[in-house]
């Protein structure tokens, strides 16, 4: 496929990403940014996906399903054009739509890669510093462990962790592991099977 | 001074895993292309590490720095001065990447920015983001803390998910042990090195078997996939099995192709590092010997022999299951479960019911979510629009993706996993993922970028 060939390809289905956009009341470069936010919600099980503002019917993958039907269409039309369609030509136009839409997710997935970046990232170039900014669940157990081992430095101290009757889901579920990793050495998990009075040794940083 | 510090300590920790790994694929096959013992290299070489840390600690040996890492640098620097020199296999002419020819409007440059910027996202986040995933919270990262600390393995019996391989923790613990301290960024370390291990390995594989444009549109394919790069940036274990397991299986039919036996060998070594990483990496050997033994019966009558096959079946399974025998003598005697009871059978009643919500559940993880991009889509138009079969490559590849589907779909509607199947479908899908971007690569390459070809000629 040579180069020219690759843009027009990109040509058409930039437009359909475009009038698509155009058609559900958003403009060109609100398009983007609102994708980049639907798109790129990260979990380590699965991302998730969000409707899109204006039109909450609308998911992520239906979106791009539009881009791409029409972009076929359009596509398959101009080939035809041009010479006899044949099912070759079908298949070649199937893979070559589907990459398109590839890289136009690409393209929205490193704007929300970037903006999940700092959105927990801070950068001071000034300062030469790079910090990052915890969620409210980690930022509770990260201080509150924190706080424990340089208080209670080098004393014997008696640990527990009582997250309440009800710590089933998140996110208390989630602080109580959060808490049980940051606080150790502090056994609060019965991982050495001793009573829970510990002495905590500073732990150098 | 402590940044340079750290930067060296984190080069070591990187380096000699990479060294020690390169020299060991070496000496079980001398001729190996360089791509594989350089994709390969850190995989292996950390495998070694964790597993020679894991005997120490079976043993009760001290786990300190002198103790783990000088009879490693032993073997390593023994290895490279006994080296046997092997053919060096350079790329044909045409398939090398020459950059000053590439211009602005080469799609090389774009995919290449695109990849760049992708993995810059991955160590940036891997970098500066402490651990806060639950899994690494719950047992990876929290089993490598305890051994840190305690510096035995006294208390393994007590961890979270104690029958869990230790590959990763006891990694993490290494990199921590080298530096002197517990860091929670530093552990994040390893992670991003394997998802750019198994991106050079992809690329690698398919440049000496596919067009130069197909390779580069198969490694778009696989960063554009959302999920195995964000697990590039977290501490958790399904990239590396994707490795270990993918580089098994692309050996095997390199073997096979090339009828090197010593190929199987460093398959089988990767396939003994999936069984290091995670519980499923035992079950996947068996998919890999059988997906072996495919190809074998698939060769014309005359170059089949019974006696050859079952030599290099013994040959691959020597090492997984040399790891499994030492796992299961450790959770003997620690009185672990040999699979965490996690393979309970479940009712055949119902067994229905939870295979048609196994579909559903599989549907939507394919297609809706942005997990994969286009791969899912584009592997089923393939099937469904092109005599994929008639590659055998495609074929091979294609078998080994059925045959994973049809693992995880027993597993989870005949055994009590189907409790975790919402949560944990994806990720299993990720272990097998890098298999559907090389059958994607190989589509486009046969019937795309030919296909250009053949009308250009026919039109000439």
């Amino acid at each position: 496929m040579s180069m020219m060939k690759a843009i027009h390809h990109g040509v058409i289905y930039l437009f359909a990403f475009l009038t698509v956009g155009w058609i559900l009341g958003y403009s060109p470069i609100e398009t983007g940014k609102i994708l980049a936010v639907s798109c790129y919600d990260p979990g380590a099980n699965h991302f998730k996906s969000h409707p899109l503002p204006l039109n909450q019917w609308i998911r992520p993958a239906l979106f791009f399903s539009f881009i791409y039907g029409f972009g076929i269409l359009i596509s398959c039309g101009i080939e035809n054009s041009k010479r006899p369609f044949t099912f070759e030509a079908f298949r070649k136009n199937i893979f070559i739509g589907l990459l398109c839409i590839g890289t136009l997710l690409v393209m929205v997935q490193l704007k929300g890669h970037a903006m999940f970046l700092a959105r927990y990232i801070q950068v001071s170039v000034r300062q030469g510093i790079i910090r990052e900014r915890l969620g409210q669940s980690l930022d509770f157990a990260v201080t509150l462990a924190d706080h424990v081992h340089r208080r209670y430095s080098g004393q014997p101290v008696t640990v527990g962790v009582d997250m309440g009757p009800d710590c089933g889901e998140d996110p208390c579920f989630y602080i109580e592991r959060a808490l049980k990793y940051y606080l150790y050495p502090i056994d609060t998990g019965d991982i050495r099977g001793e009573a829970a009075v510990e002495t905590l040794k500073p732990l150098s940083r | 001074m402590e940044l340079v510090l750290k930067l060296m300590i984190l080069g070591f920790c990187v380096g000699f895993p990479c060294f020690l790994g390169y020299t060991v694929v070496r000496a079980i096959c001398p001729h190996i292309r360089s791509a594989w013992s350089a994709g390969l290299s850190f995989c292996v070489g950390s495998g070694l590490i964790t597993f020679w840390i894991f005997v120490l600690g079976m043993l009760k040996a001290p786990l300190t720095i002198a103790v783990i890492n000088w009879p490693l640098l032993a073997l390593a620097a023994m290895l490279f001065i006994l080296r046997r020199p092997g053919r060096v296999v350079a790329l044909e002419h045409n398939k090398r990447v020459r950059f000053c020819k590439l211009n602005m409007l080469d799609f090389r440059i774009w995919i290449s920015g695109a990849v760049f910027l992708t993995l810059l996202f991955v160590v940036i986040e891997a970098g500066a983001l402490q651990t806060y995933v639950w899994d690494s919270l719950s047992y990876i990262a929290f089993n490598a803390k305890v051994i840190f600390f305690e510096r035995s393995f006294q208390y393994n019996a007590n961890l979270p998910h104690p029958s869990s391989p230790m590959g990763i923790p006891l990694l993490q613990f290494w990199f921590n042990l080298n530096l002197g301290y517990w860091s929670e960024y530093f552990i994040q370390a390893p992670f991003p090195i394997y998802f750019i291990s198994l991106l050079w390995v992809v690329w690698s594989f398919l440049k000496e078997h596919v067009s130069d444009r197909a390779a580069w549109i198969g490694i778009f394919l696989l960063i554009a996939a959302n999920l195995p790069v964000y697990h590039a940036a977290i501490g958790y274990m399904d990239v590396a099995l994707s490795l270990c397991l993918c580089s098994s299986i692309l050996l095997v039919f390199e073997a096979v192709e090339k009828r090197d036996d010593r190929l199987f060998g460093v398959a089988g070594l990767c396939a003994g590092l999936g069984v290091w990483t995670k519980l499923e990496g035992a079950a996947f050997v068996l998919i890999v010997a059988v997906l072996y033994a495919v190809l074998e019966c698939g060769l014309k009558k005359e170059r089949f022999k019974l006696r050859s096959m079952l030599k290099r079946l013994v040959f691959f399974g020597a090492i997984p299951v040399l790891v499994f025998a030492v796992q299961w003598v450790y959770k003997k005697d620690l009185g672990l479960l040999l699979f965490a009871g996690r393979f309970g059978l479940l009712g055949f009643g119902e067994a229905m019911f939870r295979l048609k919500l196994f579909v559903l559940k599989a549907t939507e993880s394919m297609f809706l979510p942005l997990n994969w991009n286009v791969n899912w889509l584009m592997w089923v138009a393939g099937l469904m629009l092109t005599p994929f079969y008639k590659n055998k490559l495609s074929a091979y590849l294609c078998l080994g993706i059925f045959f994973f589907w049809a693992a995880w779909s027993g597993c989870f509607v005949l055994t009590n996993n189907f409790q975790f199947m919402n949560a944990v479908l994806s990720r299993a899908i990720l272990q097998f993922f890098p298999l559907v971007v090389l059958m994607n690569a190989i589509c486009f390459d046969q019937f795309v970028f030919h296909e250009q070809k053949k009308t250009k000629d026919n039109a000439g």
